[in-house]
């Protein structure tokens, strides 16, 4: 798993100015933005205020489409959505793939669509920020499969062909983290 | 199976239930959940999954995260087939890696 605040500690690549001192993704958007890139309010009537900068809703616009278009398409690192449940018994398990999988499927795309409607919204319901956070969650499997994330991370540089993935994936994980923390459980 | 029931008519004789030992599961077992570590989720999320879901207190929730997350898996839930399924299914939908098996 990914500890806390992983996602606001990103590898070297950004240098500003002449200093060397490392620049993180977090902190460039909190720069453009001159305060947190990311705030979540629950407010008195039980919806939700978000503010972002707007890399970081480019962002989830581009995992919607992402996510999308890998469902649509079956991508093999979709297969990380649907984990096989009876990794001993091959007959339960298939009959658990026949009743199950659509659903699954379905309550993902339903998911996507409740997000694509409200990712401009600067209030929210608790039910719209869950399925952002169901949204984020898988966009996020996704891609990290992609990007063989390990347990201990990744390591890339700014121009590693694998950085602009690499970027949208932790700005996710930024999302969902502000996310979690203001949702009731 | 959690969903009995299908809407969709179908035209092939209809199958009487299998005896259950031709099942490859004792029917008397109970089954455990099993979430596996991975490096994806997020430690809070995990957390937050585990409270959602099955009601935990934060601090057991947590220390099923520490486990999932130190031992590479831990049980979260047991109970009868159908039970564990559903469960199986819920942490699905939430991204996480869930197995079931018999105890």
């Amino acid at each position: 798993m990914t500890p806390p605040d992983e996602h606001n500690h990103r590898p070297s690549g950004h240098h500003w100015g002449d200093s060397g001192d490392e620049v993180t993704d977090a902190d460039q958007m909190r720069a453009w933005s001159w305060g947190p890139a990311i705030t979540i309010l629950p407010q008195p009537d039980g919806t939700y205020f978000v503010a972002m900068v707007e890399p970081l809703r480019d962002s989830l616009r581009a995992a919607i489409e992402a996510l999308r278009s890998r469902l649509l398409r079956g991508s093999p690192s979709i297969q990380r959505l649907f984990p096989t449940a009876y990794p001993d018994h091959p007959d339960l398990e298939a009959e658990y793939r026949d009743l199950m999988f659509g659903e699954l499927l379905e309550s993902k795309l339903a998911a996507l669509d409740l997000v694509e409607a409200s990712v401009a919204e600067p209030v929210l319901t608790e039910q719209q920020l869950i399925a952002w956070t169901q949204v984020i969650n898988s966009a996020r499997l996704a891609l990290g499969t992609e990007l063989e994330v390990e347990e201990t991370g990744l390591d890339l540089d700014d121009d590693d062909p694998r950085w602009p993935a690499y970027i949208l994936y932790e700005r996710l994980g930024l999302i969902l983290a502000s996310i979690v923390d203001v949702l009731p459980v | 199976m959690v969903r009995m029931q299908s809407a969709i008519p179908t035209t092939a004789p209809v199958e009487v239930d299998q005896p259950t030992d031709e099942r490859s599961f004792d029917p008397e077992r109970p089954w455990v959940v099993i979430v596996w570590n991975d490096p994806i989720n997020l430690m809070d999320y995990v957390t937050y999954v585990f409270q959602k879901l099955f009601g935990y207190p934060r601090e057991v929730a947590e220390k099923l995260m520490w486990d999932v997350h130190t031992k590479g898996k831990a049980v979260v839930s047991q109970g009868n087939r159908e039970k564990a399924e559903l469960d199986v299914f819920r942490l699905h939908e939430h991204g996480l890696w869930a197995t079931m098996q018999q105890d």
